[in-house]
């Protein structure tokens, strides 16, 4: 059985006077331990695509297995619950919250497990250590640069230890160098740790190194 | 997670600062609107010390010369003819506005034993052979048992009086029982049958109160009878309505004696509030209800708004939180938690300047604590207390600024937090 199943996911945003398809029809099937690349241009769904897969937004029509449970029929309290322990994000952005530091950062979705603190704070050093910060860890969002930012957001998604992990342009706001360290890490997290990693990204050369490339055109899947 | 939260709004101090700032100033202000509506609501709702309910004042009217006399026989024949009525269960003869809801006052001064000094006290009348009448229609209470007053046969009614409780603590201040002493005026001496709990005034404080009780005098001048008013109770289960209309429709054209006869009658409720109307009190009091309502809803918008610009600001924090496995509601307690940490704090500073200033003012200081009365919280003494009074307009006033950030908090919050989480992540 495939560890991600989209089936027939439909995405329409409306408004009073327009109606837009963003996704149409899109069947994916992504294995266990797959590392894929989601490209196309600006506006043709990835992302929409992306925040279908990690539960952030629902499709208008169409069914979501991810581990062997229909998951568009869980209620918010399963829903959230299912979102701690099974996926981890890491956005373009970083969505770091900027007054906590780079500890209390990564702790944030063991704060949903009801863990005692000292476990919560051993689980979020040891993956600071993983990913080199551990000397960061008290400094704060805005003393660190953006590959250290989405080092810590990468701990912060992979903490809870999460089979999955969707990145959304990981290394859009990153120069080259610190783009490469990122894929490094997100290629260790797959190969040393067998997670399934759904990547978007714009970048031709990073999207090759994956397992798979799935493209997208004006919504729909081209190949 | 409070932890993390209290971590959050120190790195956030700067910003949580200003809205801090704004908050003691809200709750100092918040608090001095709420204090006028506690008082004058608890003043209004509280035990005035004499019976509203089913009384009634019936005016006279006689025609005279200053040569005529009348005789006093045919006041007692209008008062017995009014007693006829089924629904009536007593009535009274009174000097004039000598009952609990009249508007004159006569101010006497006496003189105990224990004062040494002459004290001024408010003088209600009313007449010997009506006294226990006077008591059981004006409903005064004994300030020890809670009931009506019951006049000792032995001693003259002419001979005693009672003494409201704060009359009795001006005449008495080591605070010794008063019942049986006696008490002076320049001319008579009168001994205490009684001390009966505080009476209230229309602006709501208590009247230093003295009653005595005069002979009827045998015969009176109708041009000058208008010494003279008449008090009515009705039984518990009549209808005052249906009394006053049968009343005025039936009995009152035929309840006429020699040159004296009933002009009207009032409820006392009626008096009370036409007199509050008349003297201002009632204006006085919609003013400052509408003053302080309109701060509260001041209050309200400016709390409501800083907590909803507060939490607006963080609409990718709450995508971001729901994201990573939070609730909806774990995302409302979060932020709740948030909002009342800082109005508590905000409060509890703008609480020692309130402290101060209502402990400076004196005007909760006045101790009536007389013959230890039981105090409790329907006590008239209640609004004269420091620690009580202080205490629950504190509280009304707690709830009102936490309930107020809770309703910011969660427009906001809710909005953000049911939306997909992808809409609040996404950047404005």
């Amino acid at each position: 059985m495939a560890h991600i199943s989209l089936k027939n996911i439909n995405k329409v945003y409306r408004t009073d006077e327009i109606e837009t398809q963003a996704l149409e029809n899109v069947n994916i099937e992504v294995q266990k331990g797959e590392f894929v690349s989601i490209m196309g241009p600006s506006g043709c769904g990835k992302s929409t695509l992306l925040n279908i897969i990690g539960l952030l937004d629902n499709p208008s029509s169409g069914e979501i297995t991810i581990n062997g449970t229909q998951v568009l029929s869980l209620k918010d309290k399963d829903l959230s619950s299912f979102r701690n322990r099974n996926l981890g994000f890491v956005f373009q952005s970083f969505h770091l919250i900027g007054s906590l530091n780079v500890l209390d950062n990564v702790e944030l979705p063991l704060l949903y497990r009801n863990m005692p603190a000292k476990e919560r704070t051993r689980m979020a050093k040891e993956i600071l250590e993983k990913v080199g910060l551990s000397h960061r860890m008290y400094h704060y969002p805005s003393q660190l640069s953006g590959g250290q930012c989405q080092r810590v957001a990468i701990a912060r998604a992979v903490v809870g230890n999460p089979e999955i992990l969707l990145a959304d342009e990981p290394t859009g706001n990153l120069d080259s160098r610190m783009g490469a360290e990122i894929m490094d890490l997100l290629h260790r997290l797959n190969k040393e740790e067998g997670r399934t990693i759904i990547m978007v990204t714009h970048n031709e050369a990073q999207a090759r190194q994956t397992g798979r490339i799935i493209r997208f055109f004006d919504g729909r899947q081209v190949e | 997670m409070t932890g993390k939260i209290l971590k959050q709004m120190w790195h956030q101090r700067k910003i949580n600062g200003w809205i801090f700032l704004e908050l003691i100033i809200i709750s100092f202000f918040l608090w001095k609107a709420m204090d006028p509506i506690y008082t004058i609501t608890t003043l209004d709702n509280m035990d005035k010390g004499y019976n509203k309910e089913n009384a009634f004042a019936a005016e006279m009217e006689a025609r005279g010369t200053m040569e005529h006399e009348e005789s006093i026989e045919d006041i007692t024949k209008i008062v017995d003819g009014i007693k006829l009525n089924h629904m009536v269960e007593d009535a009274s003869v009174t000097k004039k506005f000598s009952y609990p809801v009249s508007t004159s006052t006569t101010m006497v001064s006496y003189r105990s034993e224990e004062s040494g000094d002459w004290i001024f006290l408010t003088l209600y009348s009313g007449y010997s052979p009506y006294a226990q009448p006077y008591l059981n229609i004006t409903g005064y209470t004994d300030a020890n048992t809670g009931k009506t007053p019951v006049i000792n046969r032995e001693i003259p009614a002419e001979n005693i009086c009672y003494l409201s409780s704060m009359a009795a603590a001006q005449l008495f201040p080591d605070k010794s029982n008063p019942v049986g002493k006696k008490v002076w005026t320049r001319r008579d001496t009168l001994t205490v049958a009684g001390v009966i709990n505080d009476v209230t005034a229309y602006y709501g404080t208590y009247t230093s109160l003295i009653i005595n009780f005069e002979p009827l005098p045998e015969s009176f001048i109708p041009a000058l009878y208008n010494h003279m008013d008449i008090i009515i109770k009705l039984k518990d289960n009549a209808d005052p309505d249906k009394f006053r209309k049968h009343f005025m429709e039936n009995e009152m054209q035929n309840l006429r004696s020699g040159n004296c006869r009933i002009a009207g009658i009032k409820s006392f409720d009626e008096i009370y509030t036409d007199v509050r109307t008349e003297i201002g009190i009632a204006g006085q009091t919609k003013l400052q209800y509408m003053l302080s309502l309109f701060f509260i809803a001041c209050a309200f918008l400016g709390i409501a708004g800083t907590i909803w610009m507060k939490c607006n600001r963080r609409r990718s924090e709450i995508g971001l939180l729901r994201a990573m496995g939070s609730t909806k509601a774990g995302i409302l307690k979060m932020f709740f938690t948030e909002s009342a940490i800082l109005v508590t704090l905000s409060y509890m500073v703008a609480l020692i300047p309130l402290a101060a200033i209502t402990l400076n003012s004196n005007e909760f200081m006045l101790s009536s604590d007389y013959l230890n009365l039981t105090i409790d919280n329907t006590s008239p003494y209640l609004y004269k207390r420091f620690l009580p009074h202080f205490g629950i307009v504190t509280i009304l006033t707690y709830a009102t600024l936490v309930g107020t950030a809770f309703l910011g908090t969660y427009i906001t919050v809710h909005k953000y937090s049911t939306q997909q989480p992808s809409q609040a992540l996404r950047e404005e």
